[in-house]
Protein backbone atom coordinates (compact mmCIF):
# COMPACT_ATOMS: atom_id res chain seq x y z
CA UNK A 1 0.00 0.00 0.00
CA UNK A 2 1.08 3.59 -0.53
CA UNK A 3 1.51 5.34 2.79
CA UNK A 4 2.27 8.79 1.39
CA UNK A 5 1.32 10.86 -1.65
CA UNK A 6 3.69 11.41 -4.60
CA UNK A 7 4.16 15.03 -3.39
CA UNK A 8 5.27 13.85 0.06
CA UNK A 9 7.55 11.30 -1.56
CA UNK A 10 9.16 14.06 -3.61
CA UNK A 11 9.64 16.32 -0.58
CA UNK A 12 11.16 13.49 1.45
CA UNK A 13 13.42 12.51 -1.45
CA UNK A 14 14.74 16.09 -1.52
CA UNK A 15 14.99 16.79 2.20
CA UNK A 16 14.95 13.51 4.13
CA UNK A 17 15.81 10.62 1.78
CA UNK A 18 16.59 8.24 4.65
CA UNK A 19 13.06 8.64 6.02
CA UNK A 20 11.63 8.00 2.55
CA UNK A 21 13.62 4.75 2.21
CA UNK A 22 12.22 3.57 5.52
CA UNK A 23 8.66 4.56 4.61
CA UNK A 24 9.05 2.55 1.39
CA UNK A 25 10.26 -0.40 3.47
CA UNK A 26 7.21 0.01 5.69
CA UNK A 27 4.95 -0.05 2.62
CA UNK A 28 6.50 -3.37 1.57
CA UNK A 29 6.11 -4.83 5.06
CA UNK A 30 2.46 -3.75 5.20
CA UNK A 31 1.88 -5.50 1.86
CA UNK A 32 3.26 -8.71 3.33
CA UNK A 33 1.49 -8.57 6.69
CA UNK A 34 -1.19 -11.08 7.60
CA UNK A 35 -3.68 -8.26 8.15
CA UNK A 36 -6.28 -8.12 5.41
CA UNK A 37 -5.35 -5.51 2.78
CA UNK A 38 -9.01 -4.52 2.37
CA UNK A 39 -9.22 -3.70 6.06
CA UNK A 40 -6.10 -1.53 5.90
CA UNK A 41 -7.41 0.27 2.80
CA UNK A 42 -10.69 0.93 4.60
CA UNK A 43 -8.75 2.50 7.50
CA UNK A 44 -6.78 4.54 4.97
CA UNK A 45 -9.93 5.84 3.27
CA UNK A 46 -11.41 6.78 6.64
CA UNK A 47 -8.29 8.65 7.82
CA UNK A 48 -7.80 10.37 4.46
CA UNK A 49 -11.30 11.85 4.65
CA UNK A 50 -11.37 12.60 8.37
CA UNK A 51 -8.00 14.31 8.57
CA UNK A 52 -8.91 16.45 5.55
CA UNK A 53 -12.32 17.31 7.08
CA UNK A 54 -14.15 15.66 4.19
CA UNK A 55 -17.45 13.90 4.44
CA UNK A 56 -17.03 10.14 4.27
CA UNK A 57 -19.58 7.38 4.23
CA UNK A 58 -18.46 3.83 4.94
CA UNK A 59 -19.37 1.13 2.44
CA UNK A 60 -22.97 -0.03 2.92
CA UNK A 61 -22.14 -3.53 4.04
CA UNK A 62 -19.46 -3.72 6.66
CA UNK A 63 -18.36 -6.92 8.37
CA UNK A 64 -18.29 -6.93 12.18
CA UNK A 65 -14.52 -6.70 12.06
CA UNK A 66 -14.58 -3.73 9.67
CA UNK A 67 -17.14 -1.88 11.79
CA UNK A 68 -15.17 -2.58 14.97
CA UNK A 69 -11.94 -1.47 13.33
CA UNK A 70 -13.49 1.79 12.10
CA UNK A 71 -14.79 2.45 15.60
CA UNK A 72 -11.23 2.07 16.93
CA UNK A 73 -9.85 4.27 14.10
CA UNK A 74 -12.30 7.03 14.99
CA UNK A 75 -11.14 7.13 18.61
CA UNK A 76 -7.49 6.64 17.62
CA UNK A 77 -7.49 9.79 15.51
CA UNK A 78 -9.65 11.89 17.86
CA UNK A 79 -7.76 11.05 21.04
CA UNK A 80 -5.82 7.83 21.38
CA UNK A 81 -5.76 8.21 25.15
CA UNK A 82 -9.52 7.70 25.14
CA UNK A 83 -9.58 4.37 23.31
CA UNK A 84 -11.68 2.14 25.54
CA UNK A 85 -11.01 -1.32 26.93
CA UNK A 86 -14.13 -2.68 25.25
CA UNK A 87 -13.07 -1.40 21.81
CA UNK A 88 -9.88 -3.47 21.95
CA UNK A 89 -11.80 -6.39 23.48
CA UNK A 90 -14.15 -6.22 20.47
CA UNK A 91 -11.20 -6.45 18.08
CA UNK A 92 -9.93 -9.47 19.97
CA UNK A 93 -13.14 -11.33 19.18
CA UNK A 94 -11.98 -11.36 15.54
CA UNK A 95 -8.19 -11.26 15.67
CA UNK A 96 -5.36 -13.03 17.46
CA UNK A 97 -3.23 -11.12 19.97
CA UNK A 98 -0.44 -10.87 17.39
CA UNK A 99 -2.81 -9.51 14.76
CA UNK A 100 -4.30 -6.93 17.14
CA UNK A 101 -0.78 -5.75 17.98
CA UNK A 102 0.19 -5.52 14.31
CA UNK A 103 -3.11 -3.90 13.33
CA UNK A 104 -2.62 -1.09 15.87
CA UNK A 105 0.87 -0.45 14.49
CA UNK A 106 -0.52 -0.43 10.93
CA UNK A 107 -3.23 2.02 12.01
CA UNK A 108 -0.56 4.26 13.53
CA UNK A 109 1.42 4.26 10.28
CA UNK A 110 -1.57 4.92 8.07
CA UNK A 111 -2.98 7.66 10.28
CA UNK A 112 0.28 9.52 10.87
CA UNK A 113 1.21 9.24 7.17
CA UNK A 114 -1.99 11.05 6.25
CA UNK A 115 -1.13 13.72 8.83
CA UNK A 116 2.39 13.96 7.40
CA UNK A 117 0.98 14.43 3.88
CA UNK A 118 -1.40 17.22 4.84
CA UNK A 119 1.01 19.01 7.18
CA UNK A 120 3.78 19.16 4.57
CA UNK A 121 1.28 20.09 1.87
CA UNK A 122 0.04 23.06 3.93
CA UNK A 123 3.32 24.12 5.56
CA UNK A 124 5.50 23.92 2.45
CA UNK A 125 3.39 25.60 -0.23
CA UNK B 1 -14.10 2.08 29.95
CA UNK B 2 -10.81 4.00 29.67
CA UNK B 3 -8.20 2.57 32.00
CA UNK B 4 -4.44 2.20 32.10
CA UNK B 5 -4.69 -1.58 32.38
CA UNK B 6 -2.91 -3.49 29.60
CA UNK B 7 -5.41 -4.58 26.96
CA UNK B 8 -3.17 -7.31 25.59
CA UNK B 9 -1.07 -9.75 27.55
CA UNK B 10 2.51 -9.55 26.37
CA UNK B 11 2.90 -13.22 27.32
CA UNK B 12 0.64 -14.01 24.38
CA UNK B 13 2.89 -12.36 21.78
CA UNK B 14 4.64 -14.66 19.35
CA UNK B 15 8.24 -13.41 19.21
CA UNK B 16 9.18 -12.43 15.67
CA UNK B 17 5.52 -12.10 14.62
CA UNK B 18 4.20 -9.17 16.62
CA UNK B 19 6.76 -8.11 19.20
CA UNK B 20 10.07 -8.09 17.34
CA UNK B 21 8.25 -8.90 14.10
CA UNK B 22 8.82 -7.30 10.68
CA UNK B 23 6.38 -4.43 11.23
CA UNK B 24 7.75 -3.45 14.63
CA UNK B 25 11.38 -3.71 13.54
CA UNK B 26 10.78 -1.69 10.36
CA UNK B 27 9.01 1.00 12.39
CA UNK B 28 12.11 1.01 14.63
CA UNK B 29 14.29 1.50 11.51
CA UNK B 30 12.11 4.44 10.45
CA UNK B 31 12.41 5.87 13.98
CA UNK B 32 16.20 5.56 13.90
CA UNK B 33 16.33 7.35 10.53
CA UNK B 34 14.24 10.17 12.00
CA UNK B 35 16.56 10.48 14.99
CA UNK B 36 19.70 10.47 12.79
CA UNK B 37 18.56 13.71 11.11
CA UNK B 38 19.99 16.35 13.39
CA UNK B 39 19.43 19.67 11.70
CA UNK B 40 17.10 20.77 14.47
CA UNK B 41 18.34 21.95 17.87
CA UNK B 42 18.11 18.99 20.31
CA UNK B 43 16.22 21.16 22.78
CA UNK B 44 13.49 21.83 20.21
CA UNK B 45 13.39 18.14 19.28
CA UNK B 46 12.93 17.20 22.94
CA UNK B 47 10.13 19.72 23.47
CA UNK B 48 8.36 18.41 20.36
CA UNK B 49 8.85 14.83 21.62
CA UNK B 50 7.39 15.72 25.02
CA UNK B 51 4.48 17.57 23.42
CA UNK B 52 3.60 14.40 21.49
CA UNK B 53 3.94 12.35 24.69
CA UNK B 54 1.68 14.76 26.54
CA UNK B 55 -1.01 14.94 23.86
CA UNK B 56 -1.08 11.18 23.26
CA UNK B 57 -0.83 10.47 27.02
CA UNK B 58 2.16 8.20 26.46
CA UNK B 59 3.42 7.37 29.94
CA UNK B 60 6.52 5.63 28.59
CA UNK B 61 7.67 8.63 26.50
CA UNK B 62 6.84 11.00 29.35
CA UNK B 63 9.05 9.07 31.73
CA UNK B 64 12.22 9.74 29.70
CA UNK B 65 14.39 12.77 29.15
CA UNK B 66 16.84 12.73 26.23
CA UNK B 67 20.38 13.34 27.41
CA UNK B 68 21.32 15.49 24.41
CA UNK B 69 18.52 17.90 25.35
CA UNK B 70 19.62 17.99 28.99
CA UNK B 71 23.10 18.91 27.73
CA UNK B 72 21.53 21.65 25.59
CA UNK B 73 19.84 23.27 28.59
CA UNK B 74 16.51 21.47 28.96
CA UNK B 75 14.96 21.84 32.40
CA UNK B 76 11.66 20.69 33.93
CA UNK B 77 10.20 24.21 33.99
CA UNK B 78 10.11 23.86 30.20
CA UNK B 79 8.07 20.68 30.50
CA UNK B 80 5.51 22.58 32.55
CA UNK B 81 5.31 25.29 29.88
CA UNK B 82 4.78 22.96 26.90
CA UNK B 83 1.01 22.68 27.23
CA UNK B 84 0.61 26.46 27.14
CA UNK B 85 3.48 27.12 24.77
CA UNK B 86 1.67 29.89 22.89
CA UNK B 87 1.71 32.11 25.98
CA UNK B 88 5.03 30.84 27.35
CA UNK B 89 8.36 32.66 27.30
CA UNK B 90 9.90 30.07 24.98
CA UNK B 91 12.05 31.38 22.14
CA UNK B 92 10.02 32.18 19.01
CA UNK B 93 11.63 29.24 17.15
CA UNK B 94 10.49 26.81 19.87
CA UNK B 95 6.98 28.26 19.77
CA UNK B 96 6.85 27.89 16.00
CA UNK B 97 7.99 24.25 16.18
CA UNK B 98 5.43 23.43 18.88
CA UNK B 99 2.67 25.16 16.94
CA UNK B 100 3.53 23.07 13.88
CA UNK B 101 3.62 19.94 16.04
CA UNK B 102 0.19 20.74 17.49
CA UNK B 103 -1.27 21.32 14.05
CA UNK B 104 0.05 17.98 12.80
CA UNK B 105 -1.19 15.92 15.74
CA UNK B 106 -4.52 17.77 16.03
CA UNK B 107 -5.81 19.46 12.87
CA UNK B 108 -3.30 19.71 10.04
CA UNK B 109 -6.04 21.11 7.79
CA UNK B 110 -5.98 24.27 9.92
CA UNK B 111 -2.42 25.18 8.93
CA UNK B 112 -2.80 28.66 7.47
CA UNK B 113 -0.70 31.53 6.19
CA UNK B 114 0.06 32.75 9.70
CA UNK B 115 1.54 29.42 10.82
CA UNK B 116 3.33 28.97 7.49
CA UNK B 117 4.97 32.38 7.86
CA UNK B 118 5.89 31.79 11.50
CA UNK B 119 7.46 28.41 10.79
CA UNK B 120 9.34 29.59 7.70
CA UNK B 121 10.74 32.54 9.61
CA UNK B 122 12.72 30.13 11.78
CA UNK B 123 13.22 26.98 9.75
CA UNK B 124 14.35 25.96 6.26
CA UNK B 125 12.24 23.58 4.17
CA UNK B 126 14.56 20.72 5.15
CA UNK B 127 14.12 21.53 8.84
CA UNK B 128 10.33 21.71 8.48
CA UNK B 129 10.38 18.26 6.89
CA UNK B 130 12.60 17.03 9.73
CA UNK B 131 10.15 18.34 12.35
CA UNK B 132 7.22 16.67 10.55
CA UNK B 133 9.06 13.34 10.33
CA UNK B 134 9.99 13.71 14.00
CA UNK B 135 6.35 14.23 14.95
CA UNK B 136 5.46 11.06 13.07
CA UNK B 137 8.26 9.23 14.88
CA UNK B 138 7.36 10.65 18.31
CA UNK B 139 3.76 9.53 17.74
CA UNK B 140 4.88 5.93 17.23
CA UNK B 141 3.74 4.94 20.71
CA UNK B 142 0.11 5.72 19.81
CA UNK B 143 -0.18 2.02 18.99
CA UNK B 144 1.00 1.09 22.47
CA UNK B 145 -1.18 3.75 24.13
CA UNK B 146 -4.27 2.33 22.37
CA UNK B 147 -3.36 -1.04 23.87
CA UNK B 148 -2.21 0.52 27.16
CA UNK B 149 1.06 -1.34 27.09
CA UNK B 150 3.16 1.85 27.36
CA UNK B 151 3.99 1.61 31.05
CA UNK B 152 6.54 4.20 32.20
CA UNK B 153 10.18 3.21 32.67
CA UNK B 154 9.60 4.04 36.33
CA UNK B 155 6.59 5.29 38.26
CA UNK B 156 8.83 7.10 40.68
CA UNK B 157 11.52 8.91 38.77
CA UNK B 158 12.57 10.15 35.34
CA UNK B 159 15.01 8.10 33.29
CA UNK B 160 17.74 9.13 30.90
CA UNK B 161 17.26 8.22 27.22
CA UNK B 162 20.30 8.12 24.99
CA UNK B 163 20.43 7.81 21.21
CA UNK B 164 23.62 6.58 19.58
CA UNK B 165 24.97 7.80 16.24
CA UNK B 166 22.80 5.26 14.41
CA UNK B 167 19.69 6.64 16.09
CA UNK B 168 19.25 3.57 18.27
CA UNK B 169 17.78 4.25 21.72
CA UNK B 170 19.24 3.02 25.00
CA UNK B 171 17.69 3.44 28.41
CA UNK B 172 20.17 5.15 30.70
CA UNK B 173 20.28 5.92 34.38
CA UNK B 174 17.84 7.36 36.85
CA UNK B 175 17.82 11.14 36.64
CA UNK B 176 17.95 13.19 39.79
CA UNK B 177 15.46 15.75 38.59
CA UNK B 178 11.88 16.05 39.73
CA UNK B 179 9.16 15.61 37.12
CA UNK B 180 7.22 18.86 36.60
Amino acid sequence: MNLVTPETRERLETHHPEALREIENLERVLDETTIDAGLLNLCGDYFEATIRNKEWLPPEELSDLEATCLDVCEQFTLSVADVRDEQIAALRLHLSTDDVYNLMHAIYLIEMSKRLDLTMERALI
Amino acid sequence: MTTHNPRLSMDEFTPGVSSGGPLETTIADFAAAAVRARDIDPLITELVRLRCAQYHDCRLCGSFRVQEALDAGYDEAMHKAIASHATSDFDPAIKAALRLCDAMIMRPGDIDESLRTEVREHFTDAQIVEICVDVMKWSQQKALVALRIEAPASDEYLTQLIFDEDGQPAVGERLDIASA
